[in-house]
């Protein structure tokens, strides 16, 4: 990448002739004044090398164009791609928007090395994975669009979580069909992908921190997509020859908003590396245009495309805001064991101290769940936990299950997981146990459903149920051995 | 297998004997341990491969603090044809009846990128992330830990929903578990 501007010399400059426009040649020549013969003036001041300003004063304001799941297209919009692969596929693999050339910017076995071939799948690149396809993705897209003649053509996307087989316009084996490719037999005879692949992609979706979830998604169901089509998808130096290719990454930027709408504290990065990583493409005029990481953040307000299923712009909500004060109402002061498959505990003999206090110093009963200002939370606390066994599946928390009733989480009785190994907050959980400390669940929507008061709390029951492992709708057995010193329940207050 | 594909792996091989140091990790690896070695050559496809892991050191608590996690490390892979499919890990506590290994059971940890080995200058080994598989299996099993993994080969399937056969398979040269602190 140092040596970009001396590598394009001289292929780029005879391709960026600027051509004055008709209206200006005659301000140019004089009023009235018809030249003598047709003069052609380069502009000194175009650049070789447009930066996302100078792109976006080229081409104007953009309509917002929208990528389609791939299973909703029309007949005419599938045409119209064929169209502008055939036009790609035609040129000559020197231009810069042929077929052959955008490839290789991927990668590529021809040896020609033209500028910004095999640019992808750095080995100390990894980082920018997902934004790098982002742009030639986009990029391509621009290409593809002009080629095709229809103004609002854009790649559509294969979701892998609602159909495991490839849409029939890239297996048509009929001569011409420029969507065809030879790939794995049973793929292209309407064969399903492995259903691990799903599994995979939701791992992903799971995972918080951006460069960790970029990394499982890229070395895991990313890669294993690749390898399971065959063919040219299963190599860099030949993947994007397959026409598949492009909408398998439409995909792999839409799990990218798809990851950022999930919040929970899901962002994109900040650090100036990422931002200012500048990356090189050529537009639908052959001009190479230089994006930033921080180009390519908002796709709607920047890049003016959007995914049918997600809105145009993504917001969270703001985090839980900081508890402001916790005040323990009641606590269960013998150890609470659950040895086998469920477990209930009741606080009648415990103190009800706290509870006194905080209705005589309070003067109400009741919770202020609903405060706007100041909203209060109930939370369950458990405090010296200590597993022997781990369940194969998840504890579920009860609050106030009648007798005899079967636990179901959709219950107004349910108050939440005791999960252990969840992936966002299981390091803690892991030191939480090897230290005897504590967790807590947010009891509050089952305290308002049951509609609790302060003082029923002395009759609160937990019920504790080890869930198994739903296997294909059966749930496998599951127990557990798992000890809690204290159990608190304690009223926190928030500031909004 | 088509030319272009031979002609892909002749490439994968010979990238193998090249300038691998280029490709080193980027993440620095301040601090290492070793929990288990495997040196010996061994092969996974249909029929899963089967590491017995005998840790030969306790791993150090895992936490948020340090973050610390635990990865497999599988050297040197090899595939003798395209896989058509996707070569899925699994850890469990227990040795288990392969057929009965799926994607939707807590046991798996995920799928193996041979797609990204085909880059040039890309290193020849594959890494995964297992510390969420290992972690509880730890905690039960207090002085030093015994663990199997899986890495089977499941195949796309036909259009009447069969697993079609693959004659290929995956070779490594070696395998190791690693605790790393970042
Ligand atoms: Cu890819």
């Amino acid at each position: 990448m140092k040596n970009f501007p001396l590598i394009f010399g001289g292929l780029i400059f005879g391709i960026l002739l600027f051509f004055v426009p008709s209206g200006r040649k005659e301000a140019v020549t004089g009023k009235n004044k018809r030249p003598a013969v047709n003069i052609i003036e380069c502009n000194p001041a175009a650049p070789l090398l447009l930066n996302v300003t100078s792109f976006k004063s080229r081409y104007g304001l953009e309509p917002m164009r929208v990528r389609k799941n791939i299973d909703l297209l029309t007949q005419a919009e599938i045409n119209a791609i064929k169209v502008g692969v055939i036009k790609m596929k035609a040129l000559p693999y020197t231009n810069p928007t042929s077929w052959t050339y955008q490839s290789a910017i991927h990668g590529t076995l021809l040896t020609d090395n033209l500028p910004l071939w095999n640019s992808c799948h750095k080995p100390t690149e990894a980082n920018f994975f997902l934004a790098w396809h982002r742009m030639f993705v986009y990029f391509f897209e621009r290409i593809l669009r002009s080629k095709s003649g229809r103004a609002n053509l854009t790649i559509p996307y294969w979701d892998y979580q609602t159909n495991l087989v490839m849409h029939p316009a890239f297996r048509d084996n009929s001569p011409g069909n420029p969507l065809y490719n030879v790939r794995t037999a049973a793929i292209n005879a309407g064969g399903a992908l492995p259903s691990s692949i799903q599994t995979a992609f939701n791992n992903s979706l799971d995972i918080i921190p951006y460069y960790t979830f970029q990394s499982n998604l890229n070395t895991g169901p990313h890669g294993s997509v690749h390898t399971a089509i065959s063919g040219d998808m299963a190599g860099v130096t030949t993947a994007a020859k397959d026409p598949i290719f492009w909408v398998h990454h439409s995909e792999i930027d839409r799990l990218w908003e798809v990851w950022r709408s999930k919040c929970a504290g899901r962002a994109n990065p900040i650090d100036t590396t990422w931002l200012n990583k500048t990356y090189t493409f050529f537009d639908e005029n052959g001009t190479p245009v230089a994006l930033k990481g921080s180009d390519v953040v908002e796709i709607s307000t920047q890049l003016n495309y959007k995914y049918d299923d997600l809105p145009a712009v993504i917001t969270c909500p703001a985090a839980r805001p900081a508890t402001v004060s916790r005040q323990t109402l009641i606590t269960k002061e013998a150890p609470v064991e659950l040895r086998g498959k469920k477990q209930n505990t009741n606080f009648t003999r415990e103190s009800a101290e706290g509870l006194e206090t905080f209705v005589s110093t309070k003067h109400r009963n009741t919770f202020n769940f609903a405060n706007s200002v100041t909203p209060e939370r109930l939370t369950i606390t458990f405090e010296g936990l200590r597993i022997e066994q781990m369940p194969e599946g998840v504890i579920e928390v009860y609050l106030n299950l009648p007798a005899g009733q079967t636990p179901v989480a959709s219950s107004k009785y349910f108050v939440g997981l005791l999960d252990l190994f969840s992936a966002e907050h299981h390091n803690n959980h892991y030191a939480a146990v090897q230290n005897e400390d504590q967790t807590e669940i947010d009891a509050t929507k089952a305290a308002r459903a049951l509609g609790l008061t302060v003082h029923s709390l002395q009759n609160a029951t937990l019920s504790f149920y080890v869930r198994g492992i739903s296997l294909r709708g059966t749930e496998a057995p599951a127990a557990a051995q798992i000890s809690i010193r204290h159990i608190k329940f304690s009223v926190d207050r928030y500031q909004n | 297998m088509t030319w272009s594909l031979q002609l892909l792996f002749a490439t994968l091989l010979l990238l193998n004997c090249s300038d691998t140091r280029q490709a080193a990790d980027n993440r620095v690896l301040t601090d290492s341990v070793v929990l288990f070695k495997k040196d010996s050559a061994f092969t996974a496809g249909e029929v899963p491969a089967l590491i017995k892991c005998n840790l030969v050191k306790k791993p150090f608590t895992v936490s948020t603090e340090d973050n610390s996690r635990i990865l497999l490390m599988l050297d040197n892979p090899v595939l003798t044809a395209p896989a058509e499919g996707v070569y899925e890990v699994y850890v469990t506590g227990v040795q288990q009846d392969v057929t009965m290994l799926a994607a939707d059971q807590k046991s798996f940890a995920g799928l193996l990128d041979l797609y990204s080995l085909t880059a040039p200058g890309v290193k020849q080994q594959l890494e995964l992330d297992i510390t969420e598989k290992v972690n509880p299996l730890f905690y039960q099993q207090k002085a030093y830990p015994v663990f199997y993994i899986y890495i089977r080969l499941t195949t796309v399937q036909d259009a009447n929903k069969k697993n079609v056969p693959n004659p290929g398979s995956l070779h490594f040269s070696s395998a190791a578990i690693l605790q790393v602190k970042n």
